[in-house]
């Protein structure tokens, strides 16, 4: 039973409400999955079976006295080590951070997975300050890919992928700087959202780049996205960037399909460089929904530059106190690209932050016309573990700067994003990206549950 | 810019910014530092620094 039970949120709160099983044993059942197999994945960096068994037997209390349940009641999920969780140090992925004192509260997103009932199992693994699009850590070894362990899970929220698609929790929660939800949803054939920038409040979790940073979940299907999404849902004002916007659910819509909706496919910079698995997997997409319009989307590519100066700029300058006091403690791959940044001239960050404002623009204009892009969300497949270099275009070029270039450029701009897999039976799957116009995260899982009903993930 | 220009612009940044850049390190900074600008030459070819308010966040709040 409970093992059925293991892939989906939804058939976890309809079997615990109607009292086929408990919390409890549906958390037990997790840990043992966990246990069994995490050594092999390297998922989590932190597992809090204490407090998952003690939630788990509140929501069993709950139920048992009548109460009504929450959204999310007996879920098992975990988060993303970057976000707070008491008692645990907050690592994001680094050495530095382990010797810190252990967080005191949860982070916000925290509270409110558990005020709708879901049970935390623990923290999970991540390229090191976020800045990776591997998912490889030195310190603490790689989350691998499921599908293929010896493949990469993508980053940086690779922890937070390997967990769903190893079947250890249905959703998870993870951050997205530059692509670090969607590449990894990408890599592991999940699905993934990343709101709107602002949406969901990053209080209590260690920041990247503040002005790129956001917080999203990974499930294995848009009811799970889409159910957990609304339970993140409330402004806050700790963050100053959080909007102040009312919540906007988004659970009821999906149904309504992509009826509608004008839809095109990105083209141009999105199409060039991708590998030909890719762009099938995207002409898959644009065929079950039926959609021929294009739009070259203008700039893409000064977007991802200007994307990595304010990452590189901002992130250097966050860490730049650990890079004074123990350089050598951090993963050598992410060290030096932040002594670099470090170093890059003020008037290039601030050109990039004016290009921002010229690039929001440029959507502004294109979602008048249009109302969800679909884009690839990364050039290729998921790559080998150790893999350094990749054929881009004819070119071998470095992979870890790679990545992200189909993604940065959206999330520069802050737009909503649900990243959606595309997978041939027996291969390895592909991304792409459902891309709306701010605010409109039911777009894109609107079009995502109408992907997902097309069968286009293996 | 030179190997040598670059170089010695690390090592008198980074003595400036008080970082102790190891010599197998240098090389991997300078190959960061030299994609940067790379990217920064693409943005200021946009002429969004002189047409273009800057997107960093800022909002005055009252005291309440």
């Amino acid at each position: 039973m409970t093992a059925s039970l293991a892939q989906s949120a939804q058939a976890i709160t309809c079997a615990l409400a109607r009292g086929e099983v408990s919390a409890e044993e549906i958390t037990r059942a997790a840990l043992e999955r966990i246990s069994a197999r995490d050594a092999e994945i390297g998922a989590f960096t932190d597992i809090t079976a204490e407090r998952a068994l003690a939630e788990a037997r509140a929501v069993d209390r709950s139920r048992a006295a009548g109460h009504k349940l929450g959204p999310l009641a007996g879920v098992p999920y975990a988060v993303k080590n970057l976000y707070a969780v008491a008692g645990i140090p907050t690592r994001a992925g680094s050495k530095i951070n382990a010797a810190y004192p252990p967080a005191t509260t949860d982070a916000l997103l925290v509270q409110r997975m558990q005020a709708a009932g879901a049970v935390l199992l623990g923290a999970l693994n991540m390229g090191e300050y976020a800045y990776d699009f591997t998912g490889e850590n030195a310190h603490y070894g790689p989350s691998r890919n499921p599908l293929d362990t010896t493949r990469m899970t993508g980053g940086s929220s690779g922890g937070s992928a390997a967990a769903v698609a190893a079947g250890f929790v249905p959703v998870s929660l993870g951050s997205d700087t530059n692509g670090s939800i969607r590449v990894p949803a990408a890599f592991c054939g999940l699905y993934g959202l990343k709101p709107t920038y602002g949406r969901l409040p990053r209080t209590g979790t260690f920041p990247f780049c503040d002005s790129l940073d956001h917080l999203g979940p990974f499930a294995r299907s848009v009811q799970d996205l889409a159910v957990t999404y609304d339970a993140l849902q409330g402004q806050d004002a700790s963050d100053p960037v959080c909007a102040r916007r009312p919540v906007a659910r988004v659970q009821s819509d999906i149904a309504k399909g992509r009826d509608g909706l004008r839809i095109a496919i990105a083209t141009g910079y999105f199409r060039t460089d991708a590998e030909p698995g890719a762009l099938a997997a995207l002409e898959r997409a644009a065929k079950a929904l039926d959609v021929s319009d294009e739009i070259d989307i203008p700039r893409a590519a000064e977007a991802r530059a200007a994307a990595f100066l304010i990452t590189n700029a901002e992130g250097s300058a966050l860490h730049l106190e650990r890079l004074r006091k123990c350089p050598a403690d951090f993963d050598p791959d992410t060290r030096d690209r932040f002594i670099a940044g470090a170093l890059l001239p003020a008037s290039w960050y601030v050109s990039a932050q004016r290009f921002r404002r010229m690039f929001e623009n440029t959507m502004t204009d294109i979602f008048a016309r249009h109302d969800v892009i679909l884009a690839p969300s990364a050039p290729c497949s998921a790559p080998r573990l150790g893999q350094k270099t990749i054929v881009l275009g004819g070119r071998e070029v470095p992979l870890r700067a790679n990545m992200g270039i189909y993604t940065q450029p959206i999330s520069f701009v802050g737009l909503p994003v649900a990243a959606v897999p595309v997978r041939e039976t027996g291969a390895l799957p592909y991304g792409i990206q459902v891309i709306a116009a701010p605010w409109r995260e039911d777009h894109c899982l609107r079009v995502a549950a109408a992907l997902e009903a097309a069968g286009l993930n293996g | 810019m030179t190997t040598e220009f670059l170089n010695d612009y690390i090592d008198r940044a980074t003595e400036n910014l008080g970082i102790s850049v190891r010599p197998e390190w240098k090389p991997n900074v300078a190959m960061f530092f030299e994609v940067a600008r790379g990217m920064a030459k693409m943005i200021e070819a946009t002429e969004a620094a002189t047409s273009a308010e800057a997107a960093a966040v800022f909002s005055p709040h009252a005291s309440e």
